[in-house]
């Protein structure tokens, strides 16, 4: 939970995560995030991980940042 | 001017030294030959004839040694026939008998010791009032009495003829000398006409017709190379220049594509009042337009520098089995989305290398591969050792790519579909960077592709 309520960037999920200096326009990172989310939020409220058009996506209790 | 940067001397001045050189050698070699030639069968005839002069005087003297009186008719009969000659005959005393008129030559004649053959070897040359003479001093015994005979021959003749022979010897020589150095001159321009020629055509090649080569087969045999050399340095510009204005022209393409989109969204967006979510929408929109173009750039600008040769890279020992086992784990739900499974074939295989830069090679290679993958298919990587190289081999069962294309995929946005219809796939730099980190790397890579099977071949040297 270091980085609650942060926006990160696709980049930095895929080096802390992987460690993968990723560049490719491929959705590899949206794809791992949406399984992620499948498993955390989809049948859980509120919901956690949010997707923060054109930046990236962040973990956080209340506000939903799509809009 | 430095000295260093000093025009080197010219062609036909290095041809002309040269050939004065040598054209002042042998003929200074063959007059000095002609002169002493000439000189020697002087010396020969004036020996010859002293050699009859002498035998006269001996045989004179024989008949008339008893008879003083009788004797300098008898001996001037001796000597009649003979041009220039003196003569001197001594008794033991040293009293003079005889001696032909006109010439003193008691006092020139210092104390020569007398010879027994008379041949080119014994004469000797004496100079009595500035005339120079050849003489030969002998000894006869006749009739008991002792006799020095001292005979003389003129040169002055011979010495004016070989004088003057010199003379018109040296003006032909010099002629020929001033008529061959013309000629190498004219050689040398003529030759060097070609040269001319080439110089000519190359100054007609402008930038706009590169295709332009010179014909090797209207040069001489020793500028077909050079010839040849150029037409290479013509073919390489002109690849070269063709890969440039292509590139510019790509570049633009890409470029354009976004900054359109985002002018149109923009002016469709200001067109009329709008609310705060439209916007936002707006700029987000835009934001990624932005993006793609700040990626493009920076790709780009990356490439240009490892074109250069301005990339650092680190150096750690790589398992290429771990790295693929790590990129195997990041790729694994965007693979599984697609519907394709990662299979890897793999020994304990090290590289060194930069890690990162290799990571983002391997990337490129993988979610392009499996990107192509048709549904249910494999992407298949296989790591090997081949002799000194690494061997890293990732192939899928995607469709097939033509040949033509096979040798360009790797060029900075080259795209297979001619209509560079815009898709996920970027802007068409990652086997670009794939080449040139594998490059960096002092490996190759290379693409092969058939019906059943599409293979991206990595080869990197192991790590020793």
């Amino acid at each position: 939970m270091r980085h609650q309520g942060e926006v990160l960037p696709r980049s930095i999920i895929a080096s802390q995560v992987w460690d993968m200096n990723f560049d490719s326009d491929t959705n590899v990172i949206d794809v791992a995030i949406r399984r992620l989310r499948s498993k955390v939020d989809d049948e859980f409220e509120p919901k956690l991980i949010h997707t923060v058009r054109g930046m990236g996506y962040t973990l956080e209790w209340e506000q939903d940042h799509e809009s | 001017m430095n000295p260093k940067h000093m025009r080197p001397i010219s062609l036909s001045l290095r041809v002309m030294l040269f050939v004065m050189l040598a054209i002042g050698m042998s003929l200074l070699l063959t007059s000095r030959l002609v002169l002493s030639t000439v000189e020697h069968h002087f010396i020969e005839q004036d020996a010859d004839e002293l050699r009859v002069m002498v035998g006269a005087i001996e045989h004179a003297l024989t008949q008339e040694s008893s008879d003083l009186v009788e004797a300098p008719s008898s001996l001037s009969s001796a000597i009649s026939g003979h041009h220039g000659v003196f003569y001197e005959i001594k008794d033991e005393s040293g009293a003079v008998l005889f001696s032909s008129a006109g010439l003193d030559f008691s006092a020139a004649v210092p104390s020569v010791s007398p010879v027994v053959d008379v041949d080119a070897t014994t004469t000797e040359l004496w100079t009595i009032d500035n005339r120079t003479y050849r003489g030969v001093v002998v000894l006869r015994s006749i009739d008991a009495n002792l006799y020095q005979i001292t005979s003389l021959i003129d040169m002055e003749f011979h010495r004016n003829f070989l004088n003057s022979f010199q003379r018109s010897l040296w003006l032909i020589l010099l002629g020929a000398g001033v008529i061959i150095l013309l000629a190498a001159w004219i050689g040398v321009y003529q030759g060097l006409r070609p040269l001319r020629g080439m110089s000519h055509s190359v100054r007609t090649i402008q930038t706009n017709k590169l295709d332009t080569r010179l014909d090797p087969l209207t040069v001489p045999i020793e500028l077909q190379n050079l010839v040849l050399s150029f037409n290479q340095m013509i073919e390489q510009l002109e690849v070269g220049f063709s890969k440039l204005a292509h590139f510019s022209d790509d570049i633009a393409h890409e470029l354009r594509t976004p900054l359109t989109n985002m002018i149109t969204q923009t002016q469709v967006s200001l067109s009329k009042a709008r609310s705060d979510a439209d916007y936002r929408e707006l700029l987000y929109s835009v934001l990624e337009e932005q993006e793609r173009l700040n990626k493009m750039v920076n790709d780009m600008l990356w490439l240009a520098k490892s074109e250069n040769g301005l990339l650092k890279l680190s150096s750690t020992p790589i398992d290429l089995q771990d790295e693929f086992q790590a990129l195997f784990e990041f790729f694994d739900a965007f693979a599984d989305e697609r519907g394709v499974s990662l299979a890897v074939n793999s020994k304990r295989v090290l590289v060194q290398g930069d890690r990162d830069l290799l990571r983002r090679a391997f990337t490129n290679m993988l979610s392009n591969a499996i990107y192509h993958s048709p549904n249910q298919g494999v992407v298949n990587v296989t790591l090997a050792q081949d002799g000194a190289n690494a061997l890293v081999t990732i192939e899928n069962n995607g469709p097939e790519i033509a040949s033509i294309h096979l040798t360009r995929i790797f060029d900075r946005f080259y795209r297979i579909d001619p209509s560079r219809a815009r898709n996920s796939e970027g802007a068409g730099l990652g086997l670009a960077i794939v080449k040139s980190v594998i490059e960096a790397h002092e490996g190759e890579v290379e693409a092969r592709s058939s019906a059943i099977s599409t293979k991206f071949v990595a080869r990197l040297p192991l790590n020793s």
